[in-house]
């Protein structure tokens, strides 16, 4: 798989302007919109910077982010944050840059029969939390079953979770309902996989940011040297059991919202890596930093009133289609994202879990096509088509400029942009609007499938929608096996393509901008976030 | 002077409860809360409704007012709805930033505000005009323009002062200056407008009076009648612009810390603000509006110091 594009080059000037003005949105979409790090097993190409030296041990290293976490409890804390938690509390396995999952605290583990349905882990001897007691299997069965309870953002991946410590070190995870993506969801990119000491746990209330960490990660996070919502200190932890792992004495992380300011201060030092979008890329190139990131932030139409409930025409597939066939992405893509947008008719990123290359030009842009299909569905003269947007992250601009394609053909789209996430969320659910101009970070098909699209997705899938034959694929590729799961992934994306379950526009890019210097600032389309963990200083 | 105290006590407390009642109510208005916030966007609306009463935020708007008030009265500002820290803890590690912030914009603000202002009441001509341009150029300039302006000459180019960070007084005071330079800078330079113009207007209202030709008329040198007559004479006014730019220093601030990135209470007003952490914001609101208050019992006290006429 070749790397994605990585963005490097400038923004255009409409991309520019357009994005002025969504700053402050883009970070609300990844405080709060689902931030789910993607983990598809095929995902083995890298796109990084260019890290020539060898590397060396490191001093401090200083990562700015845009938003601070409200809170510094792992079972709780939102998909946007992990970085904050990843590297005090060491998760059961680590997802490496290549999107491959390898030991941490689990030395090793396997599904037990097939199916899918339990998983079997040995811990690794002889660990101890930062508190100096030991990592047991009881003790991350307490964890786990805390992260489960805590409700938060990734505890439904665990909701039908019995967890049984058969051993000192040996445990078991037996799930009601099959997940072939289980060991993935317990790397430190999910907050639930990041294991809290029974100490830690006995007063889970007070896991903030003024209180130091309870966990068993390289690294210890600092209260006295850090101010809540201004920057992090975490130093080496000296009890932590692979010494190789930590590759600097200190980290800290700052909050920085201003990309001009991450800039200049990256210029004279004071910032090593910068988690920002792409606003920033044209200046970050130009002060010499190099530029990592893969464009997964999905952007574009979700319709989800598929059964016709408050929408008649939605109901009919050939309506949907037709609203595909309406939109021509490379136009829209170019005016509202510049050189940073990749048009996409489907849901995932190419070289992604599930991608189908078949189907990547399924909708070609053919406004006479679309007219056909409306004729043939009864609606040669079009239809009011209402869309919930929002104020933020450019989902009103995009749903304007959806809007302006879909009256060629007749659709009058009547945009509702909201100004809260809150009200966003509740209007998704209450079946008022039967579609969606939104957004959504790309994940393997399996999360796609809870968080996106089967009946259960609490938010995406706001009626709900479902068909046997999805369903049947979903529940398949559940239980099977790595190699027969990708074919199954792929199958139901060409599903959700040829159904016309969503009018996806383009995807975005979340961007790493990297000072020369340093090393293993890298992404796949299995890991396309990076972790503090993987970073280096090189010579 | 214990007539000065009782006024502003008068006045102050009102002040402060309306304050407090207006942030509360405006603040629950603001869309969204602070369940969605902790859980974010996959959770159900049940699942955040659940959270949100286990907060305490569905009792009615009056008795949770009046439960903060309480707790408020006896020194308990509550904590923080999204991150379970005492609110109080907070403020404190965050005022010293933006009182450094804030008294060093109105120390730059006074000192070349009344030097300009002095400098082109008595050269005039030119340089009167000039310190009208500036003064012009100062209120129209867009702050944050100005403050990138100074961060990319004398952070990036010139590498002199720290782009962004605050290092507190006490770990190593040189560092403390040097991270306040730029951002007082930002605040401060366009604050000297209004300063500057008041003092020349003032000086040369004064110098147009009988008292100060009797005084050169008496061989008084021209430097202490400025300084010692003039000045002290115009000053009343000075002092009244200043207490106002102060004030409106305060909302400066936020946008100077989020420039030079200094964990001050403007950003951490915007944050809790937009996560609806109304015990936060509160908390905020309280420090601001009883520091503005007490700027205006500083400046009460200095009138009547300077003006022997406002004690009668």
């Amino acid at each position: 798989m070749h790397p994605l594009d990585s963005t490097s080059r400038p923004a255009g000037p409409r991309a520019r302007r357009a994005a002025r003005t969504r700053r402050g949105g883009l970070v609300a979409l990844t405080a709060a919109l689902a931030l789910t790090l993607a983990a598809c097993g095929g995902g083995k190409g890298t796109a990084g910077a260019q890290s020539t030296g060898k590397e060396v041990p490191g001093g401090t290293l200083t990562v700015a982010e845009q938003q601070a976490p409200p809170t510094l409890d792992p079972g709780s804390l939102d998909l946007g944050f992990v970085d904050f938690t990843m590297l005090s509390y060491e998760s059961l396995f680590y997802l490496s840059p290549a999107g491959t999952v390898q030991p941490a605290l689990a030395e090793s583990w396997k599904y037990v029969g097939t199916g899918n349905k339990e998983l079997s882990v040995t811990l690794r001897p002889g660990v101890r939390f930062a508190d100096g007691t030991g990592v047991t299997a009881e003790a991350v069965k307490a964890s786990l079953e805390y992260a489960k309870k805590a409700q938060g953002n990734q505890a439904h991946y665990l909701t039908d979770a019995t967890i049984t410590a058969t051993g000192p070190l040996t445990l078991t995870i037996r799930l009601a309902k099959a997940d072939p993506i289980l060991p993935t969801l317990l790397t430190q990119s999910y907050g639930i996989g990041q294991i809290i000491s029974p100490k830690g746990l006995a007063d889970a209330s007070s896991l903030t940011p003024t209180r130091t960490s309870q966990g068993a990660g390289p690294y210890i996070y600092q209260p006295s040297d850090s101010v809540a919502g201004d920057h992090y200190t975490y130093t080496a932890n000296p009890g932590y059991y692979d010494r190789s792992k930590q590759h600097y004495k200190k980290i800290v992380i700052r909050i920085v919202q201003n990309g001009q300011t991450a800039v200049n201060a990256m210029k004279t030092g004071q910032i090593d890596v910068y988690k920002g979008d792409y606003t920033s890329a044209a200046s970050a190139k130009a002060a010499g930093m190099s530029t990592v990131g893969l464009p997964v932030i999905l952007q574009g139409l979700s319709l989800i009133d598929r059964a016709g409930e408050v929408s008649e025409p939605l109901g009919d597939v050939r309506v949907r289609q037709a609203i595909n066939y309406a939109i021509d992405r490379d136009a829209v893509t170019r005016a509202l994202l510049g050189s940073a947008g990749t048009p996409t008719a489907q849901t995932v990123v190419k070289g992604g879990d599930g991608y189908s290359e078949e189907y990547a030009d399924h909708y070609a842009y053919n406004p006479t096509k679309a007219k056909q299909l409306l004729k043939a569905a009864g609606y040669p003269d079009g239809f009011e088509l209402p869309v919930l947007a929002a104020t933020f992250v450019g989902f009103d601009t995009m749903a304007e400029a959806i809007a302006g394609q879909l009256t060629k053909i007749g659709i009058k789209v009547k945009v509702t942009a909201v100004t809260s996430i809150t009200s966003f969320v509740e209007n998704q659910t209450n079946h008022k609007y039967p579609a969606v101009s939104g957004g959504f970070t790309e994940e393997p098909m399996y999360l796609e499938g809870l968080d996106l699209f089967m009946p259960g997705s609490k938010v995406f899938n706001g009626f709900g929608s479902g068909t046997p034959e999805l369903t049947g694929l979903f529940d398949k590729a559940a239980a099977a096996a790595p190699a027969e799961r990708a074919g199954l992934d792929r199958q139901m994306q060409e599903y959700l393509v040829k159904n016309a379950w969503f009018a996806p526009v383009a995807f975005t890019p979340v961007n790493y901008y990297v000072r020369p210097g340093i090393g293993g600032v890298e992404v796949s389309a299995g890991a396309p976030f990076v972790s503090p963990l993987a970073v280096y200083a090189t010579k | 002077m214990h007539r000065i105290l009782f006024r502003w006590l008068l006045g102050a407390v009102p002040v402060v409860f309306a304050v407090t009642v207006l942030t509360f109510v405006l603040t629950s208005l603001v869309p969204g809360d602070p369940g969605r916030t902790i859980l974010g966007a996959n959770a159900s609306p049940a699942q955040v409704r659940a959270l949100d009463a286990q907060l305490g935020l569905d009792h009615p708007l009056p008795v949770r007012y009046w439960d903060w008030l309480a707790s408020a009265l006896h020194g308990d500002l509550g904590d923080s709805v999204t991150s379970g820290v005492p609110v109080s803890d907070q403020l404190t590690s965050r005022l010293g930033v933006t009182l450094s912030l804030i008294g060093g914009a109105v120390l730059v603000a006074a000192v070349a505000g009344v030097a300009l202002g002095v400098l082109s009441a008595l050269k005039g001509g030119l340089l009167g005009r000039v310190v009208d341009g500036i003064s012009l150029v100062g209120l129209a300039v867009p702050n944050f323009w100005f403050g990138l302006l100074l961060m990319s000459a004398f952070a990036v180019r010139l590498p002199v002062f720290p782009v962004s960070g605050y290092v507190p007084l006490t770990d190593s005071p040189t560092q403390w200056f040097e991270s306040l330079v730029l951002p007082v800078l930002t605040l401060g330079v366009p604050a000297t407008a209004p300063v500057a113009k008041q003092t020349r207007d003032g000086v040369l209202d004064q110098l147009g009076r009988d008292y100060v030709r009797v005084l050169r008329a008496r061989g008084v040198p021209e430097r202490s009648v400025v300084l010692r007559h003039v000045l002290r004479n115009a000053a009343a006014p000075i002092v009244t612009v200043l207490g106002v730019v102060v004030v409106t220093l305060f909302g400066g601030t936020v946008l100077a810390e989020t420039l030079f990135v200094l964990p001050g209470l403007g950003g951490l007003a915007v944050t809790a603000a937009q996560t609806q952490d109304i015990p936060m914001v509160q908390g905020v609101a309280l420090v601001f509006t009883v520091t503005v208050t007490l700027i205006n019992l500083l400046i009460e006290v200095v009138y009547t110091m300077l003006d022997p006429k406002v004690r009668t």
